[in-house]
């Protein structure tokens, strides 16, 4: 109980020192904070102004456009011939597939099935 | 994007507030481990400048137990570099003393009484001392329990360790200042 009390005391003029110590900062310790802080603030500001939404848009929306700047140009200058005459033919066998697929169910529906 | 703005401003002004608020006592815990207060100034900085970048967006509540971490961090790092730099060029820094006492040299910025005041500086270069011999995990629990006011938890997550460590290094942080302190404190 003793030793707890003794405790508490310390403890109580050790707080008590402590802030007096920091009321007695010097003034030239004072003005060097007080610019570390500016200075952590700036840090802030800087770090701050990449994630604004408009700024992370540009970036996507140049990324994009630069995409297709370096992409576009290919496309359009591939030669008709490389368009296979063999994928011509599958396509309109495709088709008349499913133009014989149709005939055959509009002639079951003639027939009385619809 | 004006009110994106105003809440960057705001909140840029509650983290000037905040850290005007602490910026003094982080100094002098950070001058009390390293006794220079150049490199307590750097840890100060340093400190804030985390705090800024990586924890401005949390809430202003949970910037004081962040602020504590990271500088109880910081101070475990130049710790850590000054180990390092003693153990590289231990034969050279044998006569180096540490700076003098943060009282030595500077005046009373409160102008107290020049009795009152030199008591009051005796008393707080001795604690100063005792503090100093402490080991570091020791003081931190010291500073942090007693100085700050935090709580055991609060503590335990400053120092990045168990409350079990916290009551542990606290308690014997008391008692050897309790030791020390007994022959020159009532």
């Amino acid at each position: 109980m003793a030793m707890n009390s003794k405790h508490i005391d310390l403890e109580k003029k050790a707080k008590q020192l402590l802030d007096d110590s920091v009321a007695s900062i010097d003034a030239a310790t004072q003005s060097k904070l007080n610019q570390a802080r500016q200075v952590a603030l700036s840090h802030g500001k800087k770090s701050r102004v990449i994630y604004l939404p408009w700024f992370s848009g540009l970036v996507t929306t140049s990324a994009v456009v630069l995409l297709l700047i370096v992409v576009m140009p290919f496309s359009p200058s591939l030669p008709p011939s490389s368009f296979s005459m063999n994928q011509l033919e599958q396509l309109v066998m495709i088709e008349e597939l499913d133009l014989y697929n149709d005939l055959e169910f509009y002639q079951w529906l003639d027939d009385g099935n619809g | 994007m004006l009110f994106r703005l105003e809440v960057l401003f705001f909140m840029s002004d509650s983290l000037n507030h905040f850290l005007a608020n602490n910026e003094r006592q982080a100094f002098r815990m950070a001058q009390l481990a390293t006794a220079h207060r150049d490199d307590a100034l750097d840890i100060v900085q340093n400190s804030m400048i985390k705090l800024v970048e990586k924890y401005a967006d949390r809430d202003a509540d949970q910037w004081g137990p962040l602020f504590h971490r990271i500088v109880q961090r910081q101070i475990t790092d130049w710790y850590r570099r000054k180990k390092v730099k003693q153990q590289i060029f231990g034969i050279f820094h044998n006569n180096q003393e540490p700076e003098g006492s943060y009282f030595e040299g500077h005046q009373d910025p409160v102008e107290r009484v020049p009795d009152k005041l030199l008591q009051s500086e005796q008393a707080i270069n001795v604690l100063e001392q005792a503090l100093q011999q402490l080991p570091m995990r020791q003081r931190q629990a010291f500073l942090l329990r007693c100085w700050q006011g935090m709580s055991t938890k609060q503590t335990a997550q400053a120092m990045g360790c168990s409350d079990g460590s916290v009551k542990t290094h606290y308690h014997r942080a008391l008692s050897s200042l309790r030791t020390v302190l007994g022959e020159t404190w009532p």
